[in-house]
């Protein structure tokens, strides 16, 4: 490593930047369907990897025109958190909140064995979006798709936070979020406003997979260490928080950013989940968690 | 079946170690005796009858498939929580034993017996952290755990041998003989699962056991009635940890080689997959779910990428039809139907 301090700064800041918002997509995600329906959703990242094969087989393979390819891939991510949204909620309405996690376990690994059925278990990727070649900023290499990958993340997650602060629908989802019964005599349509957040969620991790495929490649077993990597840093930030779930993306980022540039990149796992368990032993509610939060419902494996 | 907080409650504190001779729990401990011990002469009794063949050794996968998931039902049936650490402490068991003999050639039953001690130790120190969560927090936790796991078996190849994983691990050995034949892994992993088996049953039925369950219904309340809750979760988890480790130990020398699918997110689901199969609270059930796995893993399930399909949509089926389990969702239906019949 050159000792260019300036240079090796801007890596790290661009190299964090970009990891962060594939993070910070998947956390808010994660962020949505929790605070809707208090279900951890182990099958998250497989909305990236769908994202991302989807587009990476039509556009990257077939040399479908790109903006179709991405229509194709947000209309399998629709159907997918629709499915999801049935599996979890509306089909095991009864169900103890482990029950779910359980279902989405099984959902994650059949997504997988599909997936690797339909493609295959290689890594694919596709052409980025405005060339390969790298451009240089003080002796620092960025290339054009992290920009985009920033870009188009940072866009898609002002857009939720303006849909769900400052339109109806939005205001629906808070309601049901702070109390689902309460919501309900209102007259607020329950049902719809959990689909919105499963499929506002949905959308959201397969825009994350579509622009971040070109720069760091996707295959069919990728989604589930994305989605550790999303409930991670929506945990470190706080549960259900979606400011928190950013900063917790970010500094995941950081930190893995800072072990590859300093070690090797296979450790580059252990510090973030050392991190996570050290997070939730110190400050089990995240660190921008609400502090009257009790959080956790009276759960059951065994009970009906 | 199901017992009100009260009752769970009733034998729960310090007097019950200091029952007498005739405590419910003497009686429930003379059962479990009872029937571990039949179930044991029949087990010994199938070679004596069939003779020696290939399905010892499917039989033998049964017994080793069935303490990971003897331990995560103690855990789940007892508190209701859910790990996903048994296929890491598994393959810690696995991978420990190995080392010992192999390396340091340290004899295999010895080496088992000192990679539980690295299981309690690990166990401890991860239970002592995680058990503070619930739920939710306390399977992303352990699961996070679990790959750590797996990163380091991978990443430590001077130690494990990477992805290629180690080979040559010798069998178990018992002074006289070296344990090489089907026949003879199957005369000595049979009992050990039953003993275990009967162990996890009189724990089930004592007063830690019914602790474990007011846990599930309300831990809040143990405090006031004095019971330090969080120990017996502690406790809990160690031991059925060790079921994982003495599960993986067993398993090392038995195949004689061990790769980092032993310790994979995917072998930690396929635990969890048995336990549904047999049913969450039953620890019978582990047995009837690891047998099922195993035929389904010899004759049905070669392709990894068809395996992965079956495993998913089954748990979500499983879960959805019978959230106790197949076997007792099972049991339960055939009840009711023959109820019905009766009038």
């Amino acid at each position: 490593m050159t000792s260019n301090i300036p240079a090796d700064l801007i890596q790290i800041v661009m190299t964090t930047l970009t990891v962060g918002c594939m993070y910070a997509l998947v956390a808010v995600g994660v962020a949505l369907i929790y605070s809707a329906t208090g279900v951890i959703n182990f099958a998250q990242g497989e909305f990236v990897m769908l994202g991302g094969m989807t587009v990476a087989s039509l556009y990257g393979q077939h040399d479908w025109p790109l903006a179709a390819a991405i229509a194709v891939a947000l209309v399998v991510a629709l159907i997918y958190s629709a499915v999801l949204m049935l599996l979890t909620t509306a089909f095991a309405a009864r169900m103890s909140l482990i029950g779910v996690l359980i279902i989405t376990i099984g959902a994650s690994i059949a997504t997988q064995g599909v997936a690797a059925w339909i493609w295959d278990s290689d890594t694919h990727r596709f052409a980025p979006f405005s060339g390969d070649e790298p451009f240089r900023i003080l002796d620092a290499t960025i290339t054009p798709q992290a920009l985009w990958i920033i870009g188009i993340g940072g866009v898609s997650i002002m857009l939720l936070l303006w849909f769900i602060r400052s339109t109806m629908m939005g205001k629906a989802m808070r309601a049901c979020a702070l109390d689902r019964a309460a919501a309900t005599m209102v007259g607020i349509p329950v049902r719809w406003t959990i689909l919105m957040s499963f499929v506002l969620s949905g959308m959201l991790c397969a825009v994350g997979g579509i622009v971040t495929t070109p720069l760091t490649t996707i295959d069919a077993n990728g989604g589930m260490l994305l989605a550790i990597k999303g409930f991670s840093a929506a945990m470190l930030g706080g549960m259900g928080n979606i400011g928190g779930a950013l900063l917790g993306a970010l500094l995941i980022a950081f930190v893995e950013t800072l072990a590859v540039t300093f070690s090797s990149s296979a450790f580059k796992e252990l510090p973030t989940f050392t991190i996570i368990i050290l997070v939730l032993l110190f400050m089990p509610r995240g660190l921008l968690g609400r502090r009257g939060e009790t959080g956790l419902h009276h759960e059951d494996l065994t009970q009906r | 079946m199901k017992t009100s907080l009260s009752d769970n409650l009733a034998a729960a504190g310090p007097a019950s170690a200091a029952s007498s001779a005739s405590s419910p729990f003497n009686r429930e401990l003379r059962r479990h005796t009872l029937s571990a011990g039949a179930f044991l002469a029949v087990m010994l009794l199938v070679p004596a009858v069939f003779g020696t063949g290939y399905y010892l050794n499917t039989l033998n996968f049964v017994a080793l498939l069935a303490l990971p998931t003897l331990g995560l039902s103690l855990l789940s049936g007892l508190s209701g929580q859910l790990a996903i650490s048994h296929g890491a402490f598994f393959a810690l068991g696995a991978y420990g034993s190995a080392i010992l003999s192999t390396n340091l050639g340290i004899t295999p039953l010895l080496s088992t017996v000192l990679a539980q001690v690295i299981v309690v130790l690990i166990a401890a120190a991860i239970g002592s952290v995680v058990l503070r969560l619930r739920s939710h927090y306390l399977a992303i936790a352990t699961l996070s755990f679990a790959i750590i796991v797996e990163l380091l078996i991978e990443e430590a190849r001077s130690l494990t041998g990477g992805m290629q994983g180690m080979l040559g691990i010798p069998p178990i050995d018992v002074g006289f003989m070296e344990l090489t034949s089907d026949l003879e892994i199957y005369l000595l992993y049979w009992p050990i699962t039953i003993v275990m088996l009967w162990f996890a049953l009189n724990i089930s039925s004592s007063g830690v056991g019914r602790v474990l369950r007011a846990v599930r219904e309300g831990e809040p309340v143990l405090g006031s009635l004095g019971i330090h809750a969080p120990r017996y979760k502690i406790g809990i988890y160690i031991l059925s940890s060790i079921y994982a480790g003495v599960g993986g130990s067993l398993y090392a020398h038995f195949v004689g080689f061990v790769t980092p699918a032993t310790g994979s997110i995917m072998f930690a689901i396929e635990i969890i997959m048995v336990l549904a199969l047999g049913g969450f609270d039953r620890l019978w059930g582990a047995l009837v779910g690891a047998a099922l796995m195993t035929l389904l893993n010899e004759y049905a399930l070669g392709f990894a990428d068809f395996k992965r399909i079956i495993l998913g949509v089954g748990l979500i089926v499983i879960m959805l039809v019978f959230p106790r389990g197949l076997l007792p969702g099972l049991i339960d239906t055939a009840r009711h139907w023959f109820a019905r019949r009766a009038g």
